[in-house]
């Protein structure tokens, strides 16, 4: 008896330590898609009951409302729970996902997702809308809905479809531990940064009423349903898309619908005055770079407030996470720009410091003559920039705050910056080299308070008619 | 469903090995494995379970009859054989007739049914068996059915016979914990071989089997040794998972395997490779023809008709037969150039005790049986004849470096993962060669057992090609 009973503990044991392992491998090989896997794993890390709004639906919610707009602007604790081309069955049990937690204020649900017609999903579509959800009755039941029989156990398990990404593994992987600090950092929504030009088309020109399918209706009204049970205000919305033709017909029969159900609705492709989105807010004709998720989310910002009964969290420490994740939007924006004016408009939102190094002497003539225009605004004179001398000048506050006179010693956030143009010809901090000159022009050196460093260091380099380059 | 399909362990071999575990009796036993055995058969396709009784009914009432008159034996075998001759041969020798005389007539699309030369031998040696006075006839049906029917060698075998299975079935076994050690040790390795090795390897071979014709040299040659090792770990994976699935339920299976590319000569490679079959000609086929026993060219005609047989039983086409005759042609030539060899060995003094000798020889060994294989694995035989021609033009050797290796389905990081498992399985080889089998890990505590296995899960769970969209299904034997 006593050796049947070590050897069960034994085994047990081995069970338990056997199942860890398969959890653990199963962290780190999950595919860590952005669009659906990333937003449900980071909502998990997230404090209960500190979720006001949540965003939801499929990428025209996630690319288009932008987190850190609505936090910096009104103080809206919102997350975007969304997915890649999303259905609406699979926003339903994300939604009952985001209840086990969150007792949110609004839904703000982006109508998109009732335009799909199939009964499912490809299976690329399947796996990142349930594979970021965990274990659970409910997963099940999403699984159920979103795939045939055949695939259930290999989507419930998940490991079985992406378990060969083991060739793939980078840093990140090994960052979706419950320990893990940076998830409750993420607020869901996705920048898309740089801009396209398109010609904006006109919705009202579109009448048509699309029939939506059996299946997207019957899950959006679970949807009214449960929004309605747990006493959370529902907002319909059909965020700006350039491909009206297919889109619109589905915004006109929510209409009709929502006026039916007694639901708000918003169809901001007919709001373009409220909003101010122009064609070359767009990254491609459906979905909004940053600069139009701004303009949008300032617009869904006031909706929200005239709805909805929201208190302002800024400054509530509880709520820290979302100044860090308005904080990483706007920093990857402004890494990625490469326009010289779409950076200074970027630098002069304030937050950072500027080190404006002017590195030689050159005729001045245009374009340096209206490069120089507009880099005062910053804050550094425009005749000084035009004078001959080398030299560098502190901004404190890049939102256009006076500089300080032009020197060579600085000190920001308690570091001492130097510039060196004659022995090493480049910038030091605390006496190492960060940068080294490549060129006669103007460099940018961005301070990020919220980083601590040196975010971004740019060149507008004479030889290249003063056009922004990264080394 | 499979050995390594998700539904066989989840919800299957669980339900299945509870059921077994409360029975009391061997009868009730034996009554719970036929059912599941059923059950795992009817997964395949349901209407092949019906031949699968047929022939199970046929052989059953044949060795109850046979007692009155033996030629009954003979003639029940002989119908099952029948059986197996039009499922698996009609569309071939109809389609030689066309061939031969120009004749046009619409060939029949007939589906060979899951294991049917598996368990048409196995009612075959017990019906032979019982004509050659080795065994008494099974009266009890659920015994003989669970016989036929076993589940884990329905499929793919070891082809069992019945005076070694059918002892077992009629006594109650034991679960025993040493017995479910067994099972976890030797399935996770057969698991390792099918789904790290073999699964992996196909990748490339099913590609390059099938576009020889724009490749040659270096690419040719390193596919058909990739397709060597993976029948290989392909087939005695899923013998080592059969086996151990049988040693859960207390039966003990005989090996399939024995390091066969280790032989040194071709003879010693069939004492080694898919024992239970060579076992089954040796005995049902072999020995009834005279064996040796008739003279030596008679007993060179015998292996040939064996191996052309063999060849035939493996697949019903011209390319198998030619499989065949290329191991039968190795056999005879081997055996009538011996004392050639051994003259030309002595006059050169060469030590054949020396470890490099016996090297030597497993390498011409494993080259031989590794070019014999693309005739196995090609489509037809005028494909085959492609395939060797380009082979052997244009060795062009910087391919193997130049990165052209990583474009056929498996790249870089499968390459290393694909020489560590293999360096894996050569350790292993060489340790069982030794005499160190699965008995000396048993004896080990448990702590490092439970490591071993722990290890080989995770590296399979990892590893393993499979996934939502990998058919499991496609054990290389379960076609045959």
């Amino acid at each position: 008896m006593k050796k049947i009973l070590k050897r069960s503990l034994a085994l047990l044991l081995i069970l338990i330590f056997t199942l860890g392992s398969v959890w653990a491998v199963d962290r780190v090989l999950l595919i860590k898609r952005y669009d659906g896997v990333k937003p449900m794993e980071s909502f998990y890390a997230q404090e209960p009951g500190t979720v006001d709004v949540l965003l939801m639906g499929n990428s025209h919610m996630g690319v288009h409302a932008d987190t850190a707009t609505l936090w910096k602007e009104y103080g809206i604790s919102a997350f975007a729970l969304w997915g890649g081309v999303q259905p609406m069955w699979n926003t339903y049990y994300f939604l009952v996902e985001a209840l086990k937690t969150q007792q949110p204020k609004a839904v703000v649900l982006e109508i998109g997702g009732l335009s799909y017609e199939d009964e499912y999903s490809d299976q690329a579509t399947q796996l990142k809308n349930v594979a970021g959800m965990h274990l659970s009755l409910n997963k099940l039941e999403a699984v159920k809905a979103t795939a045939p029989r055949e695939r259930w156990a290999s989507l419930l398990l998940g490991l079985p479809l992406y378990h060969q990404r083991y060739s793939e593994l980078t840093q990140e992987d090994f960052e979706y531990f419950p320990w893990s600090e940076k998830l409750i950092n993420i607020k869901g929504s996705y920048a898309l940064y740089g801009h396209g030009d398109f010609d904006m088309s006109d919705p009202w020109a579109i009448e048509t009423v699309a029939e939506i399918s059996d299946k997207s209706l019957d899950y959006f009204m679970r949807i009214v349903s449960l929004c309605r049970e747990e006493g959370i205000k529902l907002i319909l919305v059909k965020t700006p898309t350039v491909d009206l033709e297919k889109y619109q017909p589905y915004s006109n029969a929510v209409a009709e619908m929502a006026e039916k159900l007694g639901l708000d609705f918003y169809d901001f492709n007919k709001m373009g005055e409220e909003t101010g989105i122009e064609g070359e807010d767009f990254y491609f004709d459906t979905h909004l770079n940053l600069g139009g998720a701004r303009k949008l989310s300032l617009c869904l910002g006031e909706i929200l407030l005239d709805t909805v009964d929201l208190s302002d969290h800024r400054g509530d420490e509880a709520y820290a996470s979302w100044d860090v994740n308005a904080e990483n939007i706007d920093d990857g924006y402004l890494l990625t720009i490469t326009q010289a004016d779409d950076y200074l408009d970027e630098l002069l939102r304030g937050g950072r410091a500027v080190l404006l190094i002017k590195n030689g002497d050159w005729e001045k003539r245009e374009p340096y003559l209206s490069f120089a225009k507009e880099l005062s605004a910053l804050g550094v004179p425009e005749e000084e920039l035009l004078g001959n001398d080398s030299g560098a000048w502190l901004i404190e506050d890049s939102a256009g705050g006076e500089s300080g006179p032009m020197g060579l010693d600085f000190v920001i956030d308690g570091k001492s910056y130097a510039v060196d143009f004659q022995s090493l010809n480049a910038v030091t901090e605390n006496g190492s080299i960060i940068y080294s000159f490549r060129d006669l022009g103007i460099t940018l050196l961005v301070y990020d308070y919220h980083c601590g460093k040196v975010l971004d260091t740019v060149d507008f380099l004479h030889t290249q008619g003063f056009e922004l380059s990264r080394s | 469903m499979s050995f390594v399909n998700l539904q066989f362990w989840a919800l299957f071999l669980p339900l299945c090995f509870l059921a077994y575990a409360v029975m009391k009796s061997a009868k009730g036993q034996n009554a719970v494995l036929l059912l599941a055995s059923l059950i795992f058969y009817a997964s395949y396709d349901f209407k092949y379970l019906l031949l699968l009784l047929a022939c199970t009914a046929i052989s059953y009432l044949g060795g109850l009859l046979g007692v009155r008159n033996r030629r009954i034996y003979i003639a029940a075998g002989v119908l099952n054989l029948a059986v197996l001759l039009v499922f698996k041969y009609t569309g071939f020798v109809l389609g030689s007739i066309q061939s031969l005389t120009g004749l046009n007539f619409s060939l029949p699309e007939i589906l060979l049914p899951v294991g049917l030369s598996f368990y048409v031998f196995q009612s075959c040696s017990y019906l032979f068996d019982l004509y050659n006075g080795k065994l008494e006839p099974e009266r009890d049906i659920i015994a003989y059915a669970l016989f036929v029917c076993f589940f884990p060698t329905v499929v793919s075998g070891p082809i069992q016979k019945g005076r070694e299975l059918l002892p077992q079935i009629r006594q109650k076994r034991v679960v025993s914990y040493e017995n479910f050690s067994f099972f976890l040790l030797v399935f996770l390795w057969g698991a390792f071989l099918k789904l790290v090795i073999a699964d992996r390897l196909a990748l490339m071979t099913d590609r390059l089997f099938l576009e020889y014709y724009d490749y040659t040299g270096a690419i040719l040659m390193v596919n058909s040794l990739a397709y060597t090792f993976q029948i290989y770990t392909d087939f005695a994976g899923y013998s080592y998972m059969a086996i151990a699935v049988a040693r859960l339920f207390g039966f003990e299976l005989r090996d399939n395997f024995c390091q066969p590319y280790l032989a040194t000569d071709i003879h010693s490679f069939w004492r080694r490779w898919h024992i239970s079959l060579t076992s089954w000609f040796t005995e049902y086929l072999y020995f009834p023809l005279g064996g040796s026993r008739k003279g030596t060219a008679r007993r060179y005609v015998n292996i040939f008709i064996v191996f052309l047989v063999s060849g035939l039983w493996h697949g019903a086409a011209w390319s198998f037969v030619l499989w065949g005759a290329l191991h039968g042609f190795y056999q005879v030539f081997g055996h009538i150039t011996r004392p050639w060899r051994s003259a030309i060995y002595d006059r050169l003094g060469i030590d054949r005790s020396k470890a490099a000798f016996r090297l030597g020889q497993r390498f011409v060994t494993f080259s031989l049986v590794s070019f014999a294989w693309i005739f196995f694995r090609s489509e037809n035989l005028a494909k085959a004849l492609v395939y060797c021609r380009n082979m052997l033009r244009g060795f062009a050797p910087w391919t193997l470096f130049d990165g052209s290796l990583t474009t056929f389905g498996i790249g870089g990081a499968d390459w290393a993962i694909l020489l560590f498992a293999l360096a894996a399985l050569g350790i292993v080889s060489a340790l069982r060669e030794k005499g160190y089998d699965s008995g000396c890990l048993l004896k080990q505590g448990m702590a490092a057992r439970a490591l071993l296995c722990w290890a080989m899960f995770m590296v399979i769970l990892v590893f393993g090609v499979y996934g939502g969209e990998y058919s499991a299904s496609a054990f290389i034997y379960a076609g045959f």
